[in-house]
């Protein structure tokens, strides 16, 4: 009787238990790496963020410089900037930096109310403010756009 | 008795066979995942080890020169990736940052800050630019850092800047 309980486990009992232990590995190892790829993002979005924030302060600067530099530029169309070492300035010659990064932006119109507040050009009232100008600044990466926004008004040489 | 000792017959070879087959197979894939994982998580480390590094330093740099109000001519060293200097002046104190070796080093009123990286990580660039306004002195700096983590090695390049408005 005692050899008859001594059965042992049968092939399909050794299948069944391999294909579940599989089943979770594969499970385990998916969503590692699941986890590890979108954690690789950090640093290139680290990028992205760090060359808008560059951007809208070139663009501050260039403003500082000579507010005709901004005015000059089409509304809604694409510009690029030219990074050199001692010059900075505007172009229609797109950006790339380090071969991965795209980095645009368009200046649009902005339009004030009677109380100065910023409003829609559809808005009751509203005239366009030609001192200032809403930047839309964006980085292309591998991970997607970062995207920046800002107002930019003529301060300096009125 | 008899019945018993027929029915505890074991495996036969094809079904040992067959056993055998799944178990290498499983045991290669498990190995495999193993040694995946382990390259995943040298990414991991390099990853982060980068960002935190580069968001520091980038951080520190962009508040110090937001709150600066002068530009250091004479101590900074522009346009020089292996011996960057960024010596910047808020109205008594002065504050660098000195790319020495594979660190960078921050100083305030001569007092040494330490490195803004971390050990792990290697700083192999470090270029200042300088560009002058009525209104203001723009800063650019390009921080370049690069890590490895047994063989998995990876390199970032950072730019950012910001406006220095003077004393007003």
């Amino acid at each position: 009787m005692r050899l008859n309980l001594q059965s042992g486990v049968t092939l399909v009992e050794v299948i069944t238990g391999v294909a579940i232990l599989s089943v979770i590995l594969i499970a385990i190892g998916f969503s590692v790496q699941t986890y590890v790829e979108a954690r690789n993002t950090l640093v290139v979005n680290l990028e992205a963020a760090y060359l808008a924030e560059e951007g809208y302060e070139i663009i501050r600067h260039l403003r500082d410089e000579n507010w005709n530099t901004i005015s000059a530029v089409p509304i809604n169309t694409t510009r690029y900037l030219a990074v050199a070492t001692t010059t900075l300035a505007i172009t229609t010659t797109p950006e790339v930096i380090d071969t991965s990064f795209r980095r645009s932006f368009k200046l649009q119109s902005v339009y004030r109310n009677g109380n100065d507040d910023i409003v829609v050009s559809t808005a009751p009232g509203a005239t366009l403010d030609g001192d200032s100008r809403e930047v839309e600044l964006s980085v292309a990466g591998p991970n997607g756009t970062t995207t920046f926004e800002a107002i930019l008004t003529n301060l300096y040489s009125i | 008795m008899m019945a018993g000792r027929k029915k505890n017959k074991g495996f036969t070879l094809i079904e040992m066979l067959v056993y055998l087959a799944i178990f290498m197979i499983v045991a290669t894939s498990s190995v495999t995942l193993l040694l995946s994982l382990d390259d995943f998580i040298d990414q991991y480390q390099v990853e982060t080890a980068l960002y935190r590094s580069g968001s520091s330093i980038m951080e520190q740099v962009v508040v110090e020169l937001r709150q600066a109000d002068q530009f250091d001519v004479a101590n900074s060293l522009t346009e020089n990736s292996s011996t960057g200097v960024l010596a910047i002046v808020n109205g008594a104190a002065t504050t660098r940052f000195t790319k020495s070796g594979d660190d960078i080093v921050l100083t305030k009123n001569g007092v040494n800050f330490g490195n803004l990286n971390s050990e792990s990580v290697s700083v192999t660039g470090f270029t200042v630019y300088r560009y002058t306004s009525a209104a203001g002195t723009l800063v650019r700096v390009h921080l370049q850092l690069a890590t490895s983590v047994d063989d998995t090695t990876k390199t970032v390049d950072l730019y950012g800047g910001a406006i220095i408005r003077g004393a007003i």
